[in-house]
């Protein structure tokens, strides 16, 4: 909300005197004296916030659209070549050539451990379905491939919560398989307790697979 | 107002439950396994990959998910860890890299009870196979494990935060003298 009502664009409808956020509580107060500004905030946040998480929603959608082609072109490229012998070293420059450096440079670090292209093809296309929701993470990365020629994918991220001091990192494992499920499992560093695991079972549309983001927000403070 | 805990039911092993602990991780606070250094180890953090099967140098697949207890005592982790790797070195079938990024990685007892207790579906897909201490001298100190895994894979992640990185960078020269 600060953020806002600092940003010149952005006329605040509250000064900051009349709310405070609470150090140990997660949630937004008035003072006494300024009851009805419980009201302008209601009217600030659906006003002023709304029309921007459309904006948000519309900028996500138009870079999908923009990957669908990218997925439709690697994945009917890849498709040609995978009867041949040379699939794997064909997929290198199919990735190279289309920019897609990360992948190339995994396929090229772990190409050993591949013993069937088939499911490798498959567990790619679950991968690629949702690589427009993961490419642009705030997140660092590492890519391998299991036993059963899934594709392994763990991202960490610090965190810095607004309302402690102490730094954590959060640890997200996807497991990408070729019957396009995501196994996933996440873990805080701060919290011995703290775990969550389980089985995102893809949707076969292209577009539906931006679901992947609920899993990916487990990454946030 | 400060943080405090909420009522929550106080997690407890069965009898079963607890003697099938005992059997995954004897009783020792910790058990050892190889690890490097920008591959299974980033930033400091163990990836999920440090505890599945890996492939070894001469390209063929670890058979087991292994880890080792030393027996002897040691003056510090430092010099465990050391001892450890020059163990593995001298074990022909091993052929694991070893420079300046292998290091050393300890799945830590309690981190772990505490987890098969919160997850006692662990309990069920662990299996230990302890290596038969009569017939082979030099396997006195390993403990092998085989962990079923596809149908669980949150364990490997599990495992791994159950585990920290003994910060020693490995030297081949060096050689640890074991206390008596």
């Amino acid at each position: 909300m600060t953020t806002l009502a600092a940003n010149e664009y952005h006329v605040p409808l509250l000064k900051q005197e009349d709310y405070s956020i609470a150090h140990n509580q997660s949630f937004f107060s008035c003072s006494k004296t300024n009851q009805s500004s419980s009201a302008k905030i209601s009217l600030f946040v659906s006003d002023e916030i709304r029309p921007l998480y459309i904006e948000y929603i519309y900028t996500q959608h138009e870079l999908k659209k923009a990957w669908a082609e990218t997925y439709k072109k690697v994945m009917k490229e890849l498709e040609d070549k995978l009867a041949k012998n040379s699939f794997i070293e064909d997929s290198l420059s199919i990735f190279k050539q289309n920019e897609l450096m990360e992948i190339s440079e995994f396929i090229s670090l772990h190409q050993t451990q591949i013993t069937n292209n088939d499911d490798f093809f498959y567990a790619l296309s679950n991968l690629l379905s949702k690589y427009a929701e993961i490419k642009h993470l705030k997140a660092e990365r590492s890519f391998s491939i299991l036993n059963d020629n899934a594709i392994s994918l763990t991202l960490w991220k610090k965190n810095h919560p607004i309302l402690k001091n102490e730094e954590y990192v959060s640890k997200l494992n996807l497991v990408f398989t070729p019957e396009n499920d995501v196994r996933f499992s996440s873990s805080d560093s701060d919290d011995e307790d703290y775990f969550v695991h389980g089985t995102l079972s893809s949707p076969s549309s292209f577009f539906a697979n931006r679901k992947i983001k609920r899993i990916l927000r487990i990454l946030d403070e | 107002m400060n943080d405090f805990p909420i009522k929550t039911k106080h997690f407890e092993f069965t009898k079963d439950e607890s003697a099938k602990f005992e059997q995954i991780m004897p009783q020792v606070e910790y058990l050892l396994r190889y690890s490097r250094l920008g591959e299974f180890i980033k930033d400091g953090i163990i990836m999920p990959e440090a505890f599945r099967l890996r492939i070894l140098r001469n390209g063929t697949q670890e058979k087991t998910i292994s880890l080792f207890q030393m027996l002897q005592q040691f003056n510090s982790l430092q010099d465990e860890s050391q001892a450890f790797l020059d163990f593995l070195a001298t074990k022909k079938s091993a052929s694991f890299i070893f420079d300046n990024k292998t290091r050393t990685i300890r799945l830590l007892r309690e981190k772990l009870r505490k987890a098969c207790l919160r997850n006692k579906k662990i309990l069920q897909i662990i299996d230990i196979a302890k290596t038969d201490s009569s017939s082979n001298k030099q396997n006195t100190i390993a403990h092998h494990w085989d962990i079923k895994s596809n149908n669980f894979d949150a364990i490997y992640h599990i495992l791994s935060d159950c585990s920290e990185v003994i910060d020693c960078e490995y030297s081949p020269s060096l050689t640890i003298s074991f206390i008596p």
